[in-house]
């Protein structure tokens, strides 16, 4: 199997005709009543991946739904063909000239963190005292987010809490201690701290916004992880990520009850 | 003979956990320093945004899900 099959260039311009949504298993119920009803496994139960095309109200499928893209597509280009051919039969719709793009943030800053450390990428944190602020400068960032230099780029999350923030440090490894403003960071190999690559200031317009977030996009320093090793050493650590919703997935049971008989050893 | 048997499933989980491994989720060589982050998908991490969106520009949906964490392992997919 190709591992590098959504990294693949001509997917990725494709995927500009569909809204492309992946979710995080197990950590939301409303989104995991709306997966189970997607796509089972033999088990019955929501298993930890599901891939599927779907109409544009989220309700048809448009393809067959499995637990990844190459239960149904041999290769990237053989999506993309098919993302090229089903959007000429759903043709995006002209938006309103003040209609904005919806901005995609993750749910919240614990989750953000750990899908930009599944990601390899920059977490941006938007932090404010209330929702209105964190709403204003979302909408700030949502001004320059879709350039190609930083679409994909970043994994975008929010927080009106500081002590969310209590696993941050700043680069002389000091607590961050901040209410407002913007936050990138490097997010840690478990996704449950961090290390701010940078403090970006409120007051700049959009084209310093954007200029600083390709400068970040571009100084990024993306280490790899081995599967196999990476889960070892969390379980030698142990790291146990507590999910929203109970995980389903047999594999996935067996293997947490066999890390959790291995760690009372 | 247990301990055969456990070290089996649990290679064979770590095994069927890569090849889920969608994928360019998580990429790959792990010697590898890179700097800058190459060209990805755009994806919105909330259903209800994605589904707004779609509303919004009438575009179909590529939908995907998987779990941030392997075997309760955060940092993974």
């Amino acid at each position: 199997m190709d591992r590098s099959f959504l990294s693949n260039d001509t997917l990725i311009k494709a995927s500009q005709k569909f809204v492309c949504i992946r979710l995080a298993t197990y950590e939301d119920k409303k989104e995991t009543a709306f997966l189970t009803k997607i796509y089972t496994g033999r088990s019955g139960e929501l298993e930890n991946t599901v891939f599927c095309l779907l109409t544009p109200d989220g309700k048809q499928p448009l393809s067959r739904a499995g637990r990844s893209p190459n239960f149904s597509f041999h290769s990237p280009s053989n999506l993309a063909d098919e993302i090229v051919a089903l959007s000429a039969k759903y043709p995006a719709k002209p938006v309103k000239a003040n209609s904005s793009p919806v901005f995609p943030k993750i749910k919240n800053f614990r989750l953000g963190l750990n899908v930009a450390s599944c990601d390899n990428l920059p977490c941006v944190v938007i932090i404010g005292k209330d929702k209105q602020e964190v709403e204003k400068t979302q909408a700030k960032l949502n001004e320059v987010i879709w350039s190609d230099e930083i679409a994909g780029r970043f994994v975008f999350c929010s927080t009106t809490k500081i002590d969310d923030l209590k696993d941050i440090q700043d680069a002389e490894g000091k607590t961050i201690q901040i209410t407002a403003g913007i936050l990138a960071i490097q997010p840690g190999t478990y996704g449950i701290d961090g290390t701010v690559l940078e403090a970006i200031k409120l007051d700049l317009d959009a084209k310093e916004l954007g200029g600083k977030l390709i400068s970040i996009a571009k100084a990024f320093e993306f280490k790899g992880k081995n599967h196999s090793q990476h889960v070892r050493s969390g379980n030698r650590q142990g790291i146990q990520w507590e999910t929203e919703v109970p995980v389903t997935d047999p594999d996935s049971i067996r293997a947490m009850e066999r890390n959790q008989a291995n760690r009372k050893r | 003979m247990k301990f055969l048997t456990r070290s089996i499933a649990a290679a064979a989980f770590l095994i069927g956990c890569i090849m889920l491994l969608p994928i360019g989720w998580g990429e790959a060589n792990p010697a590898k320093v890179e700097t800058g982050v190459n060209r990805r998908i755009a994806w919105y991490g909330v259903l209800e945004d994605g589904l707004a969106e779609a509303k919004r520009t009438g575009k179909p949906i590529m939908l995907l899900s998987a779990a941030p964490q392997c075997a309760g392992v955060s940092g993974m997919w």
